[in-house]
C-alpha cells in the first residue's frame, strides 16, 4: 500500500505516488539550481515541466490511473541529469542575459476570471493570481464599496485587465499556490539547502545566485503579504485624509454657532496667522501625500515582486518629501510652542468687604437660554465656544490668601502666554471677565471672552481672594476656611501652601489645598 | 584537453543547425524535436535541448506560439523567425563545405 498525492503539472491533474512526488520535486528543485543564472532558466524550466506532463499524461490509460516511482525514475533518466541542462554558451552571453531575464520572466500574469466571476471576474482573477480565497477579494472589495473607493477601483480594473479567453490564459493566471504546504516546503527546502548548499555553490556555475533566490522564496510570498498589508495601510490613509480634507468634517470639540469646527477653522483659531496656516496645510498635505504614495507604491513593488531602480528612486523621494513636510510642519509647531512660551498678566482690584462670610454666587449667563433643560454636562465639554468675532472660554480660577487686615480683598487676575511679556500682557488685557461685589456677596460669570483675533493662548482669569483671620467663604453651600497652614508659606522643604479652586463652566466647584513646589 | 569537451562542443553546434533544420520543414513543439533528434541518435538525454531550444529563441532565430492539445498540456509550438531563415542558410552552407572538407582530409588520410 502506498499513499497517493494529486499534483498539478501545467494544468493537468495526476495522482502521483508519494515518493514519485519526491523525487520529481527534489529534480525540478536540483535542476532551478543548477540553472540559476543561466538565460532563459524559467523557460527551461517551463519546457521541462510540460515535457513531463506530457510523458505523464501518455503513461496513463484506463488501467493505469496512478503515477508510479518507477515512471518517474524513467522519465528523468531520459530528460538527464541537471547538469546536462547547462549550456555551454551560456558563459560568453552572460553578459547580455540581464536584460533578456526582464523580458521573458513576466509569467504570470493577471487575468480577469470571467467564468467564475460574479460581475467582471476582477476578484475572481485577483484570487487566481494570488491563489487565496476568492470569497476574501471579495470581502476586501465590498468592505471597500463603502468608503467609494472600490467601486473606482473595480471599474479601473475591470477596464484595464483583460479577460481570460482561452486555456493558457488561465494556466498564466494561476501561480503558486499560497498554502501551509507549501510555504512549509519553501521553509523546509531553504533549511536544506543551508545544510548542503555550500558544496553546491562552490561546485556550479552561477548557483550561489539561485540559492539566495531559493532560500528566498518563502520570503517572496511574505513580501506579497507585507505588500498587501501596505497596500491597505495605503488605503486607510488615504480614506481618512479625504474625510479630514476634502470631507471637512466638523470635529474638533470646539463649539460655535454653527455647531463643532472643522480642521481647517481651528487652525485659524491656534495659529497666528495666515501665512502659518498655508504652511501647515503644505507641510500636512506633503507628510499625508507622501506617506499614501509610499504606502502603495512600497506595496505595489512587494506584491507584483517588481525590482525597479525608478521605483527605488521614488521611495525615497517620497520619503525626502514626507521628512520636509514633516520639517516643515515641526516649525509651525515651534512657531506655535514659542507664541506659548511665556506668560503674562496682570491684576486689577475688585474691593473689598468686612465681613464674618463672603459669599460666591457662580453667573451661568451663557446657560440661561436654556432654563427649559436641564444641564447634565459637567461643563468642560467643549474647552472654548465662538460667539461672532469673541472666543468663550469656561472655567474661572480662585487662589486664596491671608489677608494683612480685617478684610476681605478681591482681585481679578488676566493672564495669557506670548511669545513675548508685553504680547502676552497685551493679550491678556483683552480678556472680558465680569465679577461684582455687591454687599457681601461676590457674582461671578463662570466664563470669560477675549477677541478672536488674539487666537487660543491659554487665557486665563483667576479670582484672588484674601480671607481674614476667621473670615470665611461660601460657595455653592459648600464653606471653605483658611486651614492651619498659611496660603503662600513656605515649609522647611521649600514648598508653599496652595487653597485654591475652581469654577466650572456649569457654576460646580471644586476646592482643593496642597503644597507643592513653586517653579 | 578532455574528450568529453571536445565531443559536447562538436555535437553542439550540429544540434543547433538540426533543429533549425527541422523547424524548417514545419512547425513542432518539443517533444516532436526530440522524437526527430533521438531517432537520429544525435541525442542521448532529453536534457540538452531545452536550453538550446531557449537560447534560440533568446537570439530571436526562434519564436514560438500556444497551442491547446486536447489530450495534454498546452503545447508551444516553435518555427523560424526571418533571422533564423537567414541563419540556418548560412549555417547549412558552412556544413555542407565542412562535410566536404572534413570527408576529403579523411579520405586523404585513410589512403
Amino acid at each position: 500500500m502506498k499513499k497517493t498525492l494529486s499534483v498539478n503539472i501545467k494544468g493537468l491533474n495526476f495522482t502521483v505516488e508519494e515518493d514519485a512526488y519526491e523525487l520529481l520535486q527534489d529534480y525540478l528543485d536540483r535542476l532551478e539550481a543548477t540553472l540559476g543564472s543561466q538565460s532563459g532558466s524559467k523557460d527551461i524550466l517551463e519546457d521541462v515541466e510540460l515535457r513531463i506532463a506530457e510523458l505523464c499524461n501518455e503513461l496513463l490509460s484506463e488501467t493505469k490511473t496512478v503515477i508510479e516511482t518507477a515512471d518517474i525514475e524513467k522519465i528523468l533518466a531520459n530528460l538527464g541529469n541537471p547538469e546536462d541542462y547547462v549550456d555551454l554558451e551560456d558563459e560568453e552571453e552572460s553578459e547580455n542575459t540581464s536584460y533578456q531575464k526582464g523580458k521573458i520572466n513576466k509569467d504570470r500574469k493577471l487575468f480577469r476570471d470571467e467564468e467564475d466571476g460574479r460581475i467582471g471576474g476582477v476578484c475572481s482573477g485577483i484570487s487566481n493570481y494570488f491563489n487565496i480565497d476568492v470569497a476574501i477579494i471579495r470581502i476586501i472589495f465590498v468592505v471597500m464599496f463603502f468608503s467609494g473607493f472600490g467601486f473606482l477601483l473595480y471599474l479601473v480594473l475591470w477596464m484595464v485587465v483583460p479577460k481570460a479567453k482561452n486555456s493558457i490564459d488561465k494556466l498564466r493566471m494561476k501561480g503558486q499556490p499560497i498554502t501551509v504546504e507549501n510555504v512549509r516546503s519553501e521553509v523546509e527546502n531553504a533549511a536544506e539547502k543551508i545544510k548542503d548548499g555550500s558544496k553546491r555553490v562552490i561546485h556550479s556555475l552561477g548557483s550561489k545566485e539561485s540559492y539566495r533566490r531559493r532560500a528566498s522564496k518563502g520570503g517572496r510570498i511574505l513580501s506579497s503579504i507585507i505588500g498587501v498589508i501596505l497596500i491597505c495601510f495605503g488605503f486607510v490613509h488615504l480614506i481618512s485624509f479625504l474625510i479630514l480634507i476634502i470631507g471637512g468634517l466638523e470635529f474638533v470639540p470646539v463649539q460655535s454657532e454653527e455647531g463643532f469646527l472643522s480642521i481647517t477653522q481651528f487652525g485659524d483659531l491656534v495659529l497666528a496667522d495666515p501665512s502659518d496656516i498655508f504652511w501647515v496645510w503644505v507641510g500636512g498635505l506633503m507628510v499625508f501625500l507622501s506617506v499614501i504614495l509610499f504606502l502603495f507604491l512600497l506595496g505595489s513593488l512587494l506584491l507584483f515582486k517588481i525590482k525597479s531602480l525608478v521605483g527605488r528612486f521614488s521611495l525615497l523621494f517620497l520619503f525626502i518629501i514626507g521628512i520636509i513636510g514633516f520639517g516643515i510642519c515641526m516649525n509651525q509647531g515651534f512657531r506655535f510652542g514659542k507664541d506659548m512660551a511665556i506668560n503674562g498678566g496682570f491684576k486689577t482690584e475688585i474691593g473689598s468687604v468686612q465681613t464674618q462670610e463672603l459669599v460666591i454666587i457662580p453667573q451661568l449667563e451663557t446657560l440661561e437660554n436654556y432654563e427649559d433643560y436641564e444641564i447634565t454636562d459637567d461643563g468642560n465639554f467643549g474647552f472654548i465656544t465662538l460667539e461672532g468675532d469673541q472666543i468663550k472660554a469656561y472655567g474661572i480660577e480662585i487662589e486664596y490668601e491671608v489677608s494683612s487686615d480685617s478684610l476681605f480683598h478681591i482681585r481679578q487676575k488676566f493672564s495669557s502666554q506670548g511669545a513675548s511679556r508685553t504680547m502676552a500682557i497685551d493679550k491678556s488685557t483683552h480678556i472680558n471677565h465680569g465679577a461684582e461685589l455687591i454687599g457681601d456677596s461676590l457674582l461671578i460669570a463662570t466664563n470669560f471672552s477675549y477677541p478672536k483675533e488674539d487666537k487660543w493662548r491659554a487665557q486665563r482669569v483667576t479670582l484672588i481672594i484674601e480671607i481674614p483671620v476667621g473670615g470665611r467663604v461660601k460657595l455653592n453651600d459648600q464653606i471653605i476656611h483658611l486651614g492651619e497652614e498659611d496660603p503662600k508659606e513656605q515649609n522647611d522643604d521649600h514648598q508653599y501652601y496652595n487653597e485654591e479652586g475652581y469654577i466650572r463652566g456649569n457654576g460646580k466647584y471644586n476646592h482643593h489645598s496642597h503644597w507643592h513646589y513653586n517653579y | 584537453m578532455k574528450l568529453e569537451n571536445t565531443k559536447a562542443q562538436l555535437r553542439k553546434g550540429i544540434l543547433e543547425l538540426c533543429i533549425l533544420t527541422i523547424l524548417e520543414k514545419k512547425e513542432a513543439y518539443p517533444s516532436e524535436v526530440i522524437d526527430t533528434l533521438k531517432e537520429a541518435k544525435l541525442i542521448v538525454v532529453e536534457g540538452t535541448l531545452y536550453p538550446l531550444l531557449t537560447r534560440l529563441k533568446n537570439g530571436e532565430l526562434l519564436t514560438y506560439r500556444w497551442e491547446e492539445s486536447k489530450s495534454g498540456p498546452p503545447r508551444k509550438y516553435y518555427s523560424l523567425t526571418k533571422m533564423g531563415e537567414a541563419f540556418l542558410e548560412e549555417l547549412s552552407m558552412t556544413w555542407g563545405e565542412l562535410n566536404t572538407a572534413v570527408s576529403q582530409i579523411t579520405k586523404n588520410n585513410s589512403k
